[in-house]
């Protein structure tokens, strides 16, 4: 790799090809480098940062999912609301968003499709072609074997720094927002299908909760019930207490320490 | 100005410009014209009546591929080969701590000087100066073809067609209830209350599943992180991949 010095770097495109700044001696001895082997492998190099960036980008939308989501189920301890579900029947709520809400969603498509073509800017496909005094492309290079077209990976280094910036700001967004706490005051379920389900006993009475304006919290015990017991229903419900003891429906043998 | 040849005419400091690019794409042939046609040397002979004092091969990439060096469009204002350069004073000039400079040499372009070792007059080798009045510059039209490879075309047309199919199939194939949102899943159980987790309404995702019993637990009101939400692997593992 040719090293650029720092006095020339203002003076490098963004995105654009420079001689200062391609792979030299990219393709390996032997192979012919204006050949269909040397251009694959030089297409696959200039866009493995691409294939990474996608990757990041699965990894990250799966946080913000994980974190929204019960943000969102967070709510139920403090309003009650219909279901969000993804095919509604009767009062329930449609998807309008699928995981993220359209204010976490569209900066993030926007900054996805920024940081893509950043990263494009950074690394690509240089392919050169030389000619003579004459103007005639060489056909082949005086003393050497070698097809005077070049297909190597060429760099960018502001579309590298502008790249390295995006994704440092959407990795401290990330912190930034992962230190952020919930309001508290209902257990945080995560995507745990056994918690999800913990959540959902309703008492006997509760008609059609699925689709109803529901909330989480204890429901209201009949005369002398111990323990009390929390649930997402349509019924009448209100905070839990701390300290007090809460479980199910039926009968407790002890109370738990 | 355009001479009756083809040339055009450039100053030196149009010439170290236009010429000093990493690849030369509007133009081609450089001609730089002095008026010594007669230098005298040392020893008072007048020595040189020519029209051609010397020339560098222009193709850069013999040196890429392990050629002879000749030319090099970040160097030549600074360098030049055994035979033929910018001479030493110029090159001190424009130089700055081993670097050439391309706003020093035009800033100082009218000065502009060049060497040559005539061998076959002199074998002590001796460098005459030639100062350089301005250059002729051969222009030629930019040549940028589109580059069409038709075995990466197809490629990527039938990963795009498998994405498509993937998208309809699970569009309008997979229509059995999905669990997408949460609110799918909160629907479910509260039709059909699962009873392997009743009595344990307090249950939290980080929770150890293996002590679950329906005896309940008692309430603390906790005000937890977002990133309590998801699993510590999938954050380590974000990080991790974001160095």
């Amino acid at each position: 790799m040719s090293i650029v010095h720092i006095s020339s770097f203002s003076s490098l495109p963004f995105g654009g090809v420079s001689a200062s700044a391609i792979l030299n001696n990219f393709t390996p001895h032997g192979l012919d480098p204006g050949g269909f082997t040397a251009l694959a492998l030089a297409v696959l190099v200039a866009n493995l940062p691409q294939l990474l960036f996608s990757t990041l980008y699965f990894m990250y939308n799966r946080l913000l999912t994980s974190m929204l989501a019960m943000d969102e189920w967070s709510r139920f301890a403090y309003r009650s609301a219909t279901l969000r579900v993804s095919y509604p029947s009767r009062s329930q709520r449609s998807t309008y968003w699928l995981h993220l809400p359209y204010t976490y969603s569209i900066p993030l498509l926007i900054t996805t499709t920024m940081m893509h073509w950043f990263v494009a800017q950074s690394f690509f496909l240089a392919r050169v072609q030389i000619y003579d005094a004459d103007g005639n492309p060489y056909q082949e290079l005086p003393g050497t074997s070698f097809d005077p077209i070049l297909s190597t990976p060429g760099y960018s280094p502001k579309g590298i720094i502008a790249s390295i910036a995006l994704g440092s700001s959407m990795l401290l967004f990330l912190v930034g927002l992962g230190l952020r706490r919930y309001k508290g005051g209902i257990p945080l379920i995560g995507n745990n299908s056994l918690a999800v389900s913990a959540a959902c006993h309703p008492p006997a009475d509760d008609n059609d909760p699925a689709h109803s304006k529901v909330m989480w919290g204890a429901i209201t015990p009949e005369y002398g019930t111990i323990p009390g017991h929390c649930c997402l229903t349509s019924k009448p419900v209100t905070p839990p207490l701390v300290d007090n003891w809460y479980a199910g429906l039926g009968k407790v043998i002890y109370r738990p320490v | 100005m355009r001479t009756p040849n083809g040339l055009e005419y450039l100053d030196n400091a149009g010439c170290i410009e236009d010429y000093s690019v990493d690849f030369l794409t509007g133009r081609r042939n450089l001609l730089l014209v002095t008026n010594s046609t007669t230098v005298l040397y040392p020893n008072g002979t007048r020595v040189i009546e020519g029209t051609v004092f010397g020339m560098l091969n222009s193709t850069t990439w013999n040196t890429r591929l392990n050629g002879e060096y000749t030319w090099n469009p970040d160097g030549w204002v600074c360098g030049g080969s055994n035979n033929f350069g910018v001479t030493s004073t110029w090159s001190n000039r424009v130089m700055t701590n081993g670097v050439c400079s391309l706003s020093k040499a035009i800033a100082q372009a009218a000065d502009l000087e060049f060497y040559f070792w005539d061998e076959n007059e002199f074998p002590s080798r001796y460098s005459v100066p030639l100062a350089i009045e301005y250059c002729l510059s051969q222009s030629t039209p930019e040549l940028c073809q589109l580059g069409f490879t038709v075995y990466i075309m197809i490629i990527v047309i039938l990963c795009n067609i498998a994405k498509v199919a993937s998208m309809v199939c699970s569009f309008w194939v997979l229509i059995d209830e999905p669990l997408v949102v949460i609110g799918d899943a909160l629907s479910s159980f509260l039709e059909a209350p699962d009873i392997n987790t009743k009595g344990c309404c307090l249950m939290e995702a980080r929770d150890d599943i293996s002590i679950r019993n329906s005896q309940g637990r008692i309430w603390q009101f906790k005000r937890h992180y977002w990133f309590y939400a998801a699993t510590p692997f999938s954050i380590v593992r974000c990080f991790i991949w974001f160095v």
